[in-house]
């Protein structure tokens, strides 16, 4: 097993990239959007959270499709911050497709054709606001 | 399709940072993210806040993340049943802007011969956010 997963920052920001406005494209009105990324650091911890760690670099494109219409979801300020609603956005169900290659020392991969969200996924795609925005 | 038979798992838990060598399994730089879209520049971004919530692993163990998404939906590889539709996409707080989250299935081919099972979790953010005192603009990925 390999496990390419993001590292923690100190204040808890968990696995999130700061990956540049170009590199992520809402279009259509939130319709559709593409993420590409090319050689971002990466980690393969091998098990989720395990003790060891190899850098890795990997690129991938992902694009979504919105397949339904937005649904207003979330609770907003109405529920503690820590709740899993403690937002509120515009959210329509979607497909995505994902073209995924990688390298560590000794080991590559790429994807074989390219992996999706259905049947056996999900992706959604949207718009949100939460903390001093609500 | 993949077949869970048919090979090894690669992992869901994403890929995400580190600077080739820097490795620190619960702590990475936020400077490791910058370049990966192929910037030359060695700023310092400004570094958003995580949502205060999130999954309790254990006891005063929280990842600041919840898993959205269809809860009929149970993931192949992983077992993971997805959390609702009324759960926060993104991992960042003071945030105002476009999401985009999946959880993709697929097998890739790897150098040591083998096939493997693919699952991610991959999501989009961009718009504004909030850090060092003011109202910033950028694009992020859960990945």
């Amino acid at each position: 097993m390999h496990d390419f997963n993001g590292g923690i920052l100190p204040s808890g920001l968990f696995w999130t990239a700061d990956v540049g406005r170009r590199a992520v494209e809402f279009k259509m009105s939130n319709r559709r959007a593409v993420l590409r990324v090319k050689d971002l650091p990466v980690i393969d911890s091998f098990q989720f959270f395990g003790p060891s760690d190899t850098p890795a670099l990997v690129d991938f494109r992902v694009e979504w499709v919105a397949t339904g219409s937005p649904v207003t979801r979330g609770l907003g300020n109405t529920v503690a911050p820590t709740d899993p609603r403690a937002f509120l956005g515009e959210i329509a169900t979607a497909v995505s497709t994902a073209s995924i290659s990688g390298s560590e020392i000794g080991f590559e991969f790429e994807t074989i054709r390219r992996a999706t969200t259905s049947p056996r996924g999900y992706a959604q795609i949207g718009t949100e606001r939460n903390g001093v925005f609500l | 399709m993949a077949d869970p038979s048919a090979g090894d798992v690669l992992g869901r838990r994403r890929f995400v940072l580190t600077t080739a060598g820097t490795v620190a399994g619960a702590g990475l730089g936020w400077p490791s993210f910058l370049g990966a879209t192929g910037s030359s520049s060695t700023r310092v971004a400004p570094v958003p806040h995580p949502i205060p919530g999130g999954i309790q692993l254990a006891p005063g163990v929280v990842i600041h993340v919840f898993g959205p998404g269809d809860p009929a939906v149970t993931l192949p590889f992983t077992g993971i049943t997805l959390g609702g539709f009324d759960v926060e996409p993104s991992t960042i707080t003071d945030f105002n802007g476009s999401t985009a989250v999946a959880y993709h299935v697929g097998r890739v081919r790897a150098s040591d011969g083998r096939t493997y099972n693919l699952e991610t979790d991959i999501r989009a953010f961009e718009g504004e956010f909030v850090a060092d005192g003011a109202v910033r603009r950028g694009g992020f990925a859960l990945i």
